[in-house]
Formats: structure tokens, sequence, C-alpha cells
């Protein structure tokens, strides 16, 4: 069953990259980076799985016999990814207004083109 | 045109290939053994007494970090445990990409020569007279239409909704030493209300409720605060983020490290939203007045 959250995280960073590469509407391309950094982090993530672990805690009263958990240290790396994906986000939308404002278009081919 | 119908086939071809690469990893990454075998740790043994518990047996960084989790730490939640206190310096290095990103921001989003530009972040929420100068300088009836144009449904539903979403964001910050969750993920999920308000109240709502100058000073002081309580450690002869575990009961320092940093999340978030709030606005404002010229 792993094998579907690999896929699937493969599958979203193509689909990131096809968008940055293929798409000139400047909101799609930060879309296509947003879905690159979803894939990374389901990675990460599948990494640390085990079937049949449960989350690393220790709560009072639920932890019985045989239970084990899965990996803790992919979820913290994974926090981290996180807070960089949403700051980077954050930067681009900033710099996209600015753009807009400046150019008044969103379309990449139109903010290259030399004015005069 | 040329250029592009040549790198058509090219971009296809690498993108398969891409894909391919990464199915194929997929399938060998599926096929091979857990980075972290959790059945060679008994975890009901190791919370009864994890002094007793023989660490012998621990292979690698994550059985080294649930063996000792309990015996160094005295948090449950083990992801936790290593953001906070194995890995309390990343977390701190963390924290200043967001004070970075809203540096950035505001370095980006400034405007220059313009007197409306103290409207974005700067001067504005200082006094009691100043913003409400900077607000009828701009388009002051614009805003004031806006404000009335409102639906009703919308804010009611935003009015009922407004607690519900501040008490859920700051029960995933303080719950986060015993549940999923934590500073940053709640952090951002209070900072979701600055959204709500905008959805029902518009641009004159978010200027009205939130003091966007106290939010971005706080911030920087929440910073300052986890670092504080890390040097604690150092101070007190341990290490970097060591984890006091306070007489009265269940509590620990590190607790309080994640309330810093759940702080420090909202409101560096909300001042993000806010000044991309402020600045899409008066760019509304402009390029409307362009296309009706």
């Amino acid at each position: 069953m792993i094998l579907v959250n690999y896929a699937a995280s493969f599958f979203l960073i193509a689909l990131g990259l096809y968008c940055m590469a293929v798409k000139k509407n400047l909101i799609k391309i930060l879309i296509g980076m947003g879905l690159c950094d979803y894939g990374t982090n389901l990675l990460v993530v599948s990494v640390g799985f085990n079937p049949g672990g449960t989350a690393p805690i220790f709560t009072a009263g639920e932890i019985h016999p045989g239970m084990f958990f899965v990996d803790p240290v992919p979820q913290a790396l994974t926090l981290t990814s996180i807070v960089i994906g949403a700051c980077t986000t954050a930067m681009v939308l900033g710099l996209i207004i600015r753009i807009k404002a400046k150019y008044g278009t969103l379309d990449s081919t139109e903010i290259r083109r030399l004015r005069g | 045109m040329n250029d592009s119908r040549a790198s058509k086939p090219v971009l296809a071809v690498s993108l398969l290939l891409i894909l391919c690469i990464g199915l194929a990893a997929a399938i060998r990454m599926a096929g091979s053994a857990p980075t972290y075998d959790g059945r060679s740790t008994d975890v009901s043994v190791l919370q009864q007494d994890a002094h007793a518990y023989d660490d012998s047996g621990a292979d690698g960084v994550a059985a080294v970090m649930v063996n000792e989790n309990n015996e160094k730490t005295a948090a449950d939640n083990v992801v936790y445990s290593v953001v906070f206190n194995y890995r309390g310096y990343d977390t701190l290095g963390e924290s200043f990409i967001l004070i970075g990103a809203i540096a950035g921001t505001t370095a980006i989003l400034r405007k220059k020569g313009n007197k409306a530009s103290a409207a974005i972040v700067g001067t504005r929420g200082d006094a009691g007279q100043e913003p409400l100068k900077v607000v009828s300088y701009r388009t002051d009836q614009k805003s004031r239409t806006k404000y009335r144009r409102k639906p009703v449904i919308v804010k009611c539903a935003a009015d009922f909704l407004l607690p519900f979403a501040t008490v859920y964001g700051w029960y995933i910050i303080l719950h986060g030493a015993m549940s999923p969750g934590g500073g940053f993920q709640g952090g951002v999920l209070a900072a979701g209300t600055v959204l709500l308000v905008y959805l029902a109240y518009g641009l004159t709502g978010i200027r009205k409720v939130f003091h966007s100058h106290f939010l971005h000073y706080s911030e920087t002081a929440a910073e300052i605060v986890y670092v504080c309580i890390g040097l604690a450690g150092i101070a007190a002869g341990l290490h970097f983020c060591f984890n006091f575990v306070f007489p009265a009961g269940r509590e620990e320092s590190a607790m309080l490290m994640n309330d810093a940093v759940g702080y420090h999340v909202m409101a560096g978030i909300s001042c993000l939203l806010i000044m991309m709030l402020e600045a899409l606005d008066t760019d509304d404002g402009s390029s409307r007045e362009e296309k009706k010229s």
C-alpha cells in the first residue's frame, strides 16, 4: 500500500514541474511550486511509515503491549519543510503582486518582452 | 515561435523521464525495509519505566530517540521532543526563515516616494490618528462603499466561525505536547482568522481589528523568548534547549518554547497576510482607474 504513497508523491512532483515549465500564468507557476512542495512532503512522511505502527506519542493509558511506533524523524523534518514552503509561497505572492502592479499582466511571456 | 516548437518534445520527453524514474524509485522504495523498525522496541514497557529499559538494542537515530525520549526529555510526543529538544537549534533557524520571509515581503511590497506606502505596515496603527489620515488620503469613498457592499450571509458566517477558528488554532498550539500538532501548525490556523475577517469586512475591517505594527514587534519578541528559554539550559550548566520539568506537575519548559513558536508563527503569518491584502487593495484601485481612463 505504501507504493501508492510513493507513486503519488512522484506524480505530484512531476505534475508540479510540468506546471512550472509549461504554464505562462505566474499564479499557475506558483501552484506548480506548491505541488512540488507537497509531493516532497508526502515522500518524506511516507519514508518513515511502517505498516501497523501508531503515532509516536506516549499517551497515558493508550499504549498497549504489542504496539509500535512509526519513525518520528521524517515527521519532524516535514514540519521544517512545510514552514519553508509556506514562507516561499508568501514571498512569491508578494513578488507577483508587485509584477502585476508594474506590468499590468500575469503572463510571463508579456513580462519578458522589451518595453519602450 | 520556432524555439518553443522545438522545445516541446524535449520538455515532454524529460517530464516523462522524470516520471518514469520516480515510479521506478517508488517501486524500489516500497520493496525495501522501513527506515525504523519499531517492533524491536516494547513501547508499553518503555512507558512504564523508562530508566530501567534496556537501550542497548537501539539501532539508528530514530530508535535511540524513541528509547531515550522519556528518560531524557520528559515529553510524551516524540515528534515534539525531536523538534524542541533534540533539534532546538534547527527550530530556531526555522523561525528565522519566517522572519526573513517577512523582511523580504516588506521590502518587495514597499512603495518608494509614495506617502500611502505608510499604510502597508510601517507607521500605520502606531497612533490613533495617523492611520485614519492615511486611509482618508487614499480612496476613502471606495473603501467605504466596499465595506457596505459586503453580503450579510458572509458576515454572519464569519462572525459565527471566528471564535471557533481562533480557539481551534490555539488548541492545536497549546496541546502540542500531547497530541499531533504544535506551534507551527496551530499558528498558521490561528492566522487564518485574518482571512475570515477580510472575507466578511474587507480591508476596512482588517485595519480596524488588527494592529499590524504590534504584531510585527511582538513576533520578534516571541523569538527572543524562545532563545531565552533555550539559553536557560546553558545557564544551568546543561545543554541548549534542555527540557526542565516544573515541580508542579507535567509542565515542561519545552511547552513554553512551543507556545512562543506558536505565537511567533501566528503573528508572522498574520503580518504577511495583512501586508499582501493592503498591497492588493492599492493595486486593484490603481488598475481600475487605469482601465477607466
